[in-house]
């Protein structure tokens, strides 16, 4: 069963996850990510209170985001616990960051784990 | 040796003469301390690249034989097999069978001696590992060394790993993949996003990543695929060499267009269009939709990485050393004796003409000939290991023939000295250690019967002392009769019946030709040769051998060598008009003499130096010099073996940077001349070889006192 909570105000949401996030749950996490976007313009995913994080969620985040993207709304994520950070280390993501702004908006994820030594 | 695939050969010989000395080293540690896992790992290594280069060079016996070993231990590494003595023992054996395999012309085999190791060493293998092919070697996994890119060195791979859409239903997880991948060598990844759909559309148990990987590991790329082997069907797999970390190629890497249209990421015509604009062509493509950012992102870590790669090759291989054949060096170190004696000249002409500048210019010149001469000594100089870990060998080789027990202890192995030296001097120290070994060390049962520790020590120490080095081979033996040497050396004439012969005068004895105390004549010694050609071998090197002996103690001798044998700090003196010059590191002090002041006691010339009585000799008589000596006339007082003694001469001149000219045959037998030198003048000094000179005078029974001890 996949731990999370969904709060709306306005027009953004916020959807916290906890617990597990990983190819068992995957199925649960794209229905949820799929409502969040439909009901908010500006959707934030709050990782925090993750334990695990996996390719296939890494690969779900990105999808949500360009589904955001292409429907002109915004997805963010508001918090990088160490699962999630070693995750995109381990994707081979961490390179996406830290590039030319106009690349940006192809990239969801944050310049903080990017720092060359970190990516290695 | 113009021939380069020749020079290549005597290059890799050198590098597995180097490796063969590392290998007995590890093997004679691994012995005493078989569960060292970095002894076994150095071990393997050192076979490993002696396979490696000798199949460069065409070695293949060489490489057959090697394989073989590094086989076995790669079993040990991987605890399959336990080190015993007959391991070691087997490999060391093999070791020796591979030198001489390297000083054979081809490396050609020594067939049935090679076998034969192979085979019992095969006896030792536990049974599940005895699985042997039937060209002989032994089974297992074999590493394919050979074309580039291949095991051995780093080479930097691109590889692009698409995975099936279903790799994740089928149970694998390519983030598993790709940490296999990192675990080879220095990796970086860049996931492909650009075939993610949006949400709606995403599968989500599907994979849309691909990676693109850059990978310089030293494994070869069979190391590589084997990562992939259960996903090569379902997956789309393409591994490129794109670096063979060739020094050749240092400047710097592909540009990012060349990498992208080589990947097959754009097409020219795009290239050539963005190329066009002027900008940064990342930037363009991705802005143009030509590519998604994370092409570019790949191709641009490629670039970087290869260049940090070149970069740090071409860093590391500055930074170590080159090898260059002593010929060279000693031709170097002639040609700086060659500017030493011009540079005398140089300053004789400044101070005839009285000229400030030439002064100074003939200043500046002795003095960077100066530095040049430490720079060329100090390259010559190597850590006298290299004789002692010889010497490792001989103990447990002979200490196990002799049913001794012996222990090895060496100290001052990283002293240095001059590699000429070193060479000369590995025979004489081996006829000593295996003396102790034969004569001194006693049998572990005679020894525990006489309190003794059942194992024997023999303790090797070098140290430097000035500008000598100082040798010391001490062991903990039944040390030298004195009586049994009195009595032989009267029986064979060398002392007079009944003469009174101070303790170490009879020691000295032990040098002489032909004495030799031991009642039976082993394969090892006892047959009176050896420690007379030991002190020759010495002498020759101007050096001493001093020996200290107590009776059931032990036996201490002392090797006392010069650092360099090609150029000496000298004091020049004048008689006449004759010049000498005295080794500098002798000379103690120089005192005046008035004529008159001057006594002698039953015809020996001897002074009062501060209340000690100094006996000196008259240099104009030994060499009948005619001529009035001056009034005052100096001594220059040397100390060697504890004895000090006084050169008479016209006049001290100063020190002198004297290079050494071998004197011809005709003078050899004159012991006491150990060479010459050319003067600024062009004029010729000899060098007068003071400890010789004394010996010679106490001969002629002028009796020099011992100085007071303390």
């Amino acid at each position: 069963m996949l731990e999370h909570r969904f709060e709306k105000s306005g027009e953004s949401a916020v959807l916290s996850f906890s617990g597990e996030l990983s190819l068992e749950k995957i199925v649960e996490f794209r229905k949820v990510l799929l409502e969040g976007i439909s009901s908010a313009n500006n959707i934030v995913i709050d990782l925090l209170n993750v334990d695990v994080v996996d390719l296939a969620v890494l690969q779900l985040l990105c999808s949500a985001h360009r589904m955001a993207m292409a429907s002109g709304k915004s997805l963010s994520v508001s918090s990088y616990p160490e699962p999630f950070t070693n995750a995109i280390r381990e994707a081979g993501l961490s390179s996406y960051a830290c590039r030319n702004d106009s690349w940006r908006h192809e990239c969801l994820w944050p310049e903080k784990v990017a720092l060359p030594a970190e990516c290695r | 040796m113009s021939d380069p695939a020749e020079r290549h050969r005597e290059v890799f010989r050198e590098e597995a003469y180097e490796l063969l000395s590392e290998l007995e080293g590890s093997l004679l540690e691994l012995e005493k301390d078989p569960e060292n896992e970095d002894l076994v790992g150095r071990i393997f290594r050192a076979m490993h690249t002696i396979k490696g280069s000798g199949a460069m060079f065409g070695f293949t016996s060489i490489v057959s034989f090697t394989h073989d070993l590094e086989t076995i231990f790669d079993h040990v590494r991987n605890k399959k097999m336990q080190v015993t003595t007959e391991l070691v023992g087997l490999t060391l054996d093999a070791r020796d069978i591979l030198r001489e395999m390297l000083d054979s012309p081809e490396g050609a085999p020594t067939g049935k001696e090679a076998g034969e190791i192979t085979a019992r060493l095969r006896g030792l293998l536990p049974d599940a590992l005895r699985s042997w092919t039937e060209d002989g070697h032994v089974g297992g996994r074999q590493d394919t060394a050979a074309p580039s890119g291949d095991a051995g060195k780093p080479a930097t791979y691109r590889i692009r790993f698409r995975p099936g859409r279903d790799i994740f239903r089928n149970g694998t997880n390519p983030s598993f993949l790709l940490n296999e991948l990192r675990a080879l060598g220095d990796c970086i990844s860049i996931a492909q996003i650009d075939s993610v759909p949006a949400l709606d559309e995403a599968d989500p148990e599907a994979c849309y990543f691909y990676w693109d990987l850059i990978l310089t590991t030293s494994r070869g790329l069979n190391a590589i695929r084997d990562v992939f082997i259960f996903v090569e069907d379902t997956s789309g797999i393409n591994i490129e060499l794109i670096d063979e970390g060739d020094l050749q190629k240092t400047d710097g890497y592909k540009r990012i267009g060349e990498i992208l249209l080589e990947k097959g990421d754009i097409t020219s015509e795009e290239l050539k269009k963005a190329l066009s604009l002027q900008r940064h062509l990342g930037d363009l493509l991705v802005e143009n939709g030509v590519v998604p950012p994370g092409k570019v992102l790949s191709a641009l870590e490629e670039q970087k990485h290869v260049r940090e790669k070149r970069k740090c090759i071409k860093e590391a291989e500055a930074a170590s050393s080159i090898r260059v054949p002593s010929g060279r060096l000693d031709k170097l170190a002639d040609l700086i004796g060659e500017l030493v004696t011009m540079q005398a000249r140089l300053s004789r002409l400044a101070m005839g003409i009285r000229s400030p500048e030439l002064t100074a210019i003939a200043e500046g010149v002795e003095h960077l000939s100066e530095e040049l001469r430490d720079t060329i000594m100090n390259i010559r100089l190597v850590p006298i290991e290299l004789s002692f870990s010889k010497l490792k060998r001989v103990v447990r080789d002979l200490s196990g023939e002799l049913g001794k027990e012996v222990e090895l202890e060496i100290e001052g192995a990283e002293t240095e000295l001059d590699k000429s030296l070193i060479e000369k001097l590995g025979d004489p120290l081996v006829h000593i250690v295996r003396n102790s070994i034969d004569h001194g060390i006693e049998l572990p049962g005679e020894r525990e019967s006489m309190g003794k520790p059942r194992k024997g020590t023999i303790r090797l120490s070098a140290a430097h002392s000035g500008a000598n080095v100082t040798i010391r081979v001490t062991d903990d033996g039944k040390g030298l009769d004195l009586d049994a040497i009195r009595e032989k050396a009267m029986e064979k004439g060398l002392i007079p019946h009944g003469a009174e012969i101070a303790d170490r005068d009879i020691f000295q004895l032990i040098f002489a030709s032909g004495l030799s105390t031991s009642g039976e004549v082993t394969k090892v010694s006892g047959r009176g040769v050896g420690m007379d050609v030991v002190k020759k071998n010495i002498e020759s090197l101007r050096g001493t051998v001093e020996i200290e002996s107590r009776k059931g103690r032990g036996t201490d001798i002392t090797l006392k060598l010069p650092l360099t044998l090609a150029i000496i700090d000298g004091l020049l003196v004048k008689i006449g008009d004759s010049h000498f010059v005295i080794p500098l590191s002798m000379v103690e002090e120089c005192v005046e003499l008035e004529r008159g002041a001057a006594s002698a006691e039953n015809g020996k010339r001897i002074a009062n130096v501060r209340g000690e009585i100094v006996p000196y000799i008259d240099m104009r008589d030994i060499f009948g010099i005619e001529g009035t000596p001056p009034k005052i006339e100096q001594i220059v007082i040397t100390q060697a073996d504890g004895k000090k003694a006084g050169f008479l001469v016209d006049q001290v001149i100063g020190e002198n940077q004297t290079v050494i000219k071998a004197l011809g045959s005709t003078f050899k037998k004159i012991d006491w001349i150990s060479g010459a030198t050319i003067l600024g003048d062009g004029s010729v000094a000899l060098i007068i070889a003071a400890q010789q000179l004394i010996k010679w005078m106490e001969q002629q029974e002028i009796d020099i006192p011992r100085k007071a001890e303390g």
